[in-house]
């Protein structure tokens, strides 16, 4: 039975996080579950205290990468197997979580990634922004030679090796492609499989539409740098200690 | 502008783009922070190969030579970097404040939690 830490990010999900929760631990209660408060300016953290939640609480915000990149470190020194995100707004549903973790216990591959547009079920998410993901999906598929039909999905699982890696790289502002990116060129395997995503249940999502234009381009020059970046060596971490 | 000039700017945008670039590959320059920089790059870089674009707006602000287009267009985006990187610096300024705080209050706790076996090891 592999040890498995399920990481929600979350920026101000009073509403929808002790929801996700109940449903994450009656439906698996073995795994253990890390809430990363972002610095929110609700009561989230309260939330977290009053439930008992094992969580990490940032003293400023970080963005979402480096919120991230904290889970992943404390997975790292945890010494987790497999390492899951899933969003805290309720998008995400936990009986999926099968389907995640299957190919990377049995080795199959190091990522992954739950994607809503291979059985085209459930919340498709508005028209700008499926077409947002289809241009990654051709961008990915130019720079590596792989399709990865949603690469902004933020519902993935990782394995022991791609867990040290994001401890040590991972991209800051609008991670979730430039981690797909980097995780490819550095030799990582990706696989996808279909899951059915809600409507987010609460909040606003991190991308605002007057944000989307820097976003995409944003997010395309730092794939197209990723690739022209020397790879990293695996099993590096930071911090110079043992792994 | 004469071609000897323009040569000179053109040389002068590339130099500057590799050497971003390069940075950028290294992870010594951060994307978030340099896309200001890019788009002053490929601004200029507009003005010089092409000044007949903008010369029609050099003309209402009253710019009679075009090579004085491109010093101001530069100007503009140093001025607008500079202020973008002190709104950074602020930014940083307040975070290392916090934290400095966060840490402080956490070495008290630490402290407190240190103190409490040592008084029961007194009582007994």
């Amino acid at each position: 039975m592999p040890k498995v830490l399920i990481l929600i990010p979350a920026y101000n999900e009073e509403r929808s996080l002790e929801g996700v929760v109940a449903s994450l631990t009656s439906q698996w209660p073995n795994f253990d579950c890390l809430i990363l408060n972002d610095c929110s300016t609700d009561s989230t953290e309260s939330i977290c205290r009053r439930n008992g939640y094992r969580f990490l609480s940032q003293p400023i915000n970080l963005g979402i990468g480096c919120n991230m990149q904290a889970g992943y470190q404390y997975a790292d020194r945890n010494g987790y197997d497999i390492a899951i995100q899933m969003d805290g707004d309720g998008q995400h549903d936990p009986s999926f979580l099968q389907r995640l973790i299957d190919p990377v216990a049995s080795g199959k591959a190091d990522m992954v990634i739950g994607s809503r547009f291979i059985t085209k079920e459930g919340f498709q998410t508005s028209l700008s922004r499926r077409t947002g993901i289809r241009f990654f999906k051709f961008l990915i598929h130019v720079l590596c030679g792989q399709t990865i039909s949603d690469a902004t999905s933020g519902f993935r699982a990782c394995s022991r090796e791609l867990i040290c890696f994001f401890s040590a790289n991972y991209a800051q502002d609008y991670p979730e492609p430039e981690a797909v990116i980097s995780s490819l060129r550095n030799g990582f395997k990706i696989m996808e499989v279909p899951v059915v995503m809600k409507e987010r249940q609460s909040g606003v999502s991190s991308i605002s539409p007057l944000k989307s234009v820097y976003y995409m381009i944003k997010v395309t020059i730092a794939m197209l740098l990723s690739v022209a970046k020397p790879r990293h060596r695996h099993r590096e971490n930071e911090l110079g200690e043992s792994v | 502008m004469n071609l000897q000039l323009k040569l000179f700017l053109v040389a002068f945008v590339i130099l500057l783009g590799v050497i971003m670039f390069h940075m950028l590959r290294k992870e010594r320059l951060e994307l978030k922070y340099t896309l200001l920089w890019l788009m002053a790059l490929i601004v200029t870089a507009v003005v010089v190969v092409a000044p007949q674009i903008v010369f029609q707006i050099a003309t209402w602000v009253g710019i009679i030579n075009p090579v004085n287009l491109v010093f101001f267009v530069e100007g503009a985006f140093v001025i607008a970097i500079l202020l973008s990187v002190t709104a950074i610096v602020s930014g940083l300024n307040r975070k290392i404040r916090r934290l400095a705080q966060e840490l402080a209050l956490l070495d008290e706790r630490i402290r407190k939690m240190e103190q409490v076996p040592r008084a029961t090891d007194q009582t007994n």
